[in-house]
């Protein structure tokens, strides 16, 4: 009997096949992603330099908005915190006129997003709109890093995607080289653009882009790779004071140095965000996870305490938060002193505390209520659109 | 970033991973290794969920991932014809012996394949894809996927002979011996 390919098909493959299990699909799918997230960015600062970096300079841009007065500004030496649109510090409030979804603080003043990823300035007072960010695929995030007036962030298209823009003077950089290319996901050989905004160290700018993990001189358009071969599991983490460090993505470890194959182990220290102090001496990170808090991969899913590492002599130093059963380093507030947060497990109130890493003593400096509190949720100056 | 929309890509996964673990049989001659690869790829399109946007972008990027991470087995694992034929799976219709025969030979032939040349006469003969998505869910040329047709067509005649009748496959794929 002579029969037709299809119908021979449908009849070979009329099967009875089990339910997929969906549990274990969304588990490794939400496994993938948090790596993901990890090697591409949130809260990292990294590099890489190859050559002929296209570093466009501009003045200030068309776009800017004028949007608000305020005669005196936001100290930049206090703590502070943001909930809907007023940025706080312990003695007063500001009005940015805006809903902000992620800020971060430099040494010239103060940068943020709004809910629709515009960038704005916070400058002597004044905000000015400053751009715009990629909000698709990604984590809309402002990038910048101790004692620099740069801020950085991913904009909306274009191959030369990354901005960088100083609020000390307004000038403004485009740059880099975000083209499609192979994700290396085994199998699957769909193109991706891969642009990474990791960290700033003066006047350098760490991205990703299609060359790989890169240093750009912003002055110069000068492009250093800084990821070698071989060792893709380490990407940049932060950079300052002329150090780099770089997380493992399967464990969190952190190392410093100039490269990753030079670069020391900080042992039993894991990552934070506030990272590498100005002077690059101390490394604000967390103790390593026990294996409680580890995913079956070996992801981190929970954030150990906060601890300092001086890189010089490995001397760890546990900060001392006060029994409070979560925290974690926000920035440097000096060489040697870092804001950090510090809650307790669910919605409890959370605390900002200044922290002196050579004692670990902590003290008190705001009680600034819980992080889902009415309808605004509350942000540190991470720069990430998310609460940590 | 928000996570992936879990209620959507469950209906989604529900409603179509029947026809995707035939297509994959199809491709591996094999129900435990069609259900891995149909885990694996649904795993994929679920991380891919966010930028997928519709039904028919995650059925095509579905499809895509079964048939890049299939080919990718072949070459890793350097199957060969021996492992489909081994152990017939229980079917919906009549277990006829002549039928199960039939259906047996099929999952041979196919086995006999290069892996992509059996991709291609699965996406065009099985799904129904034309040349075009074929192509795409390949990553190939259009005219490669003519090519492939029509030598993978002309090989399924010479194994199964007249068990099979493809002249107009034959014929439309300018494959006529």
């Amino acid at each position: 009997m002579s029969e037709k390919l299809k119908d021979l098909m449908d009849r070979t493959a009329a099967i009875d096949f089990a339910p997929v299990d969906l549990d274990t699909i969304t588990a490794a799918g939400d496994r993938t992603v948090r790596r993901r997230r990890l090697a591409l960015g949130a809260g990292a600062l990294a590099l890489v330099l190859a050559a002929g970096a296209a570093v466009a300079v501009s003045g200030r841009g068309d776009d800017r908005e004028h949007v608000a007065q305020d005669p005196t500004g936001a100290p930049l030496g206090a703590p502070t915190w943001v909930r809907g649109s007023k940025l706080h510090t312990p003695t007063a409030s500001y009005e940015l006129g805006h809903e902000v979804a992620g800020y971060v603080r430099t040494t010239a003043g103060y940068a943020f997003l709004d809910t629709e990823g515009r960038v704005y300035s916070y400058v002597g007072g004044k905000v000015e709109r400053i751009g715009e960010t990629a909000t698709e695929d990604g984590l809309p995030t402002l990038v910048t890093g101790e004692g620099t007036s740069i801020v950085g962030w991913v904009g909306r298209s274009g191959r030369n995607r990354f901005v960088a823009h100083d609020l000390a003077t307004g000038q403004h950089w485009t740059f880099g080289d975000v083209r499609a290319v192979r994700s290396g996901d085994d199998s699957l050989d769909t193109p991706e653009e891969i642009a990474v905004f990791r960290a700033v160290d003066g006047r350098t700018a760490f991205v990703v882009d299609s060359r790989g993990e890169v240093a750009v001189q912003l002055d110069s358009g000068a492009v250093r790779v800084v990821r070698v071969d071989g060792n893709d599991e380490q990407v940049v983490d932060d950079a300052a004071g002329g150090q780099i460090a770089f997380v493992r993505t399967s464990d969190t470890s952190i190392s410093v140095g100039s490269e990753t194959t030079t670069a020391r182990p900080l042992a039993k220290t894991s990552t934070g965000s506030a990272g590498l102090s100005s002077d690059g001496r101390w490394y604000l990170g967390s103790t390593p996870p026990t294996s409680k808090d580890l995913g079956e991969d070996g992801f981190q899913i929970v954030l150990g305490m906060p601890v300092a590492v001086e890189i010089a002599t490995g001397r760890r130093v546990r900060l001392d938060i006060q029994g409070h059963g979560i925290g974690r380093g926000v920035h440097w507030l000096d060489d040697d002193t870092a804001l950090v947060m510090a809650r307790d497990e669910g919605n409890s109130p959370v605390e900002l505390m200044a922290c002196e890493v050579r004692s670990g003593e902590c003290a008190v400096v705001a009680s600034i209520g819980r992080y889902a509190e009415g309808k605004s949720p509350l942000h540190l100056a991470t720069g990430l659109s998310f609460d940590f | 970033m928000p996570g992936p929309d879990r209620a959507a890509f469950a209906e989604f996964a529900a409603t179509r991973s029947g026809a995707l673990h035939r297509a994959a049989y199809l491709l591996v001659g094999d129900v435990g290794l069609a259900q891995d690869l149909v885990q694996e790829a649904l795993t994929k399109t679920y991380v891919a969920w966010p930028r997928l946007r519709h039904t028919e972008a995650a059925e095509a990027y579905t499809r895509k991932a079964i048939t890049t991470t299939a080919i990718t087995w072949f070459r890793k694992k350097s199957w060969n014809a021996e492992r489909v034929t081994g152990t017939l799976p229980e079917g919906r219709t009549d277990g006829h012996a002549d039928a199960l025969l039939t259906r047996q030979h099929l999952l041979g032939a196919l086995a006999e394949l290069p892996p992509r040349q059996r991709a291609v006469i699965v996406l065009r003969f099985y799904d129904d894809l034309t040349e075009r998505q074929t192509a795409e869910a390949l990553g190939c040329a259009v005219g490669t996927v003519k090519s492939q047709a029509s030598t993978g067509l002309r090989r399924l005649r010479e194994l199964l002979g007249d068990e099979l009748d493809i002249d107009d496959l034959l014929t439309s794929e300018g494959a006529l011996a």
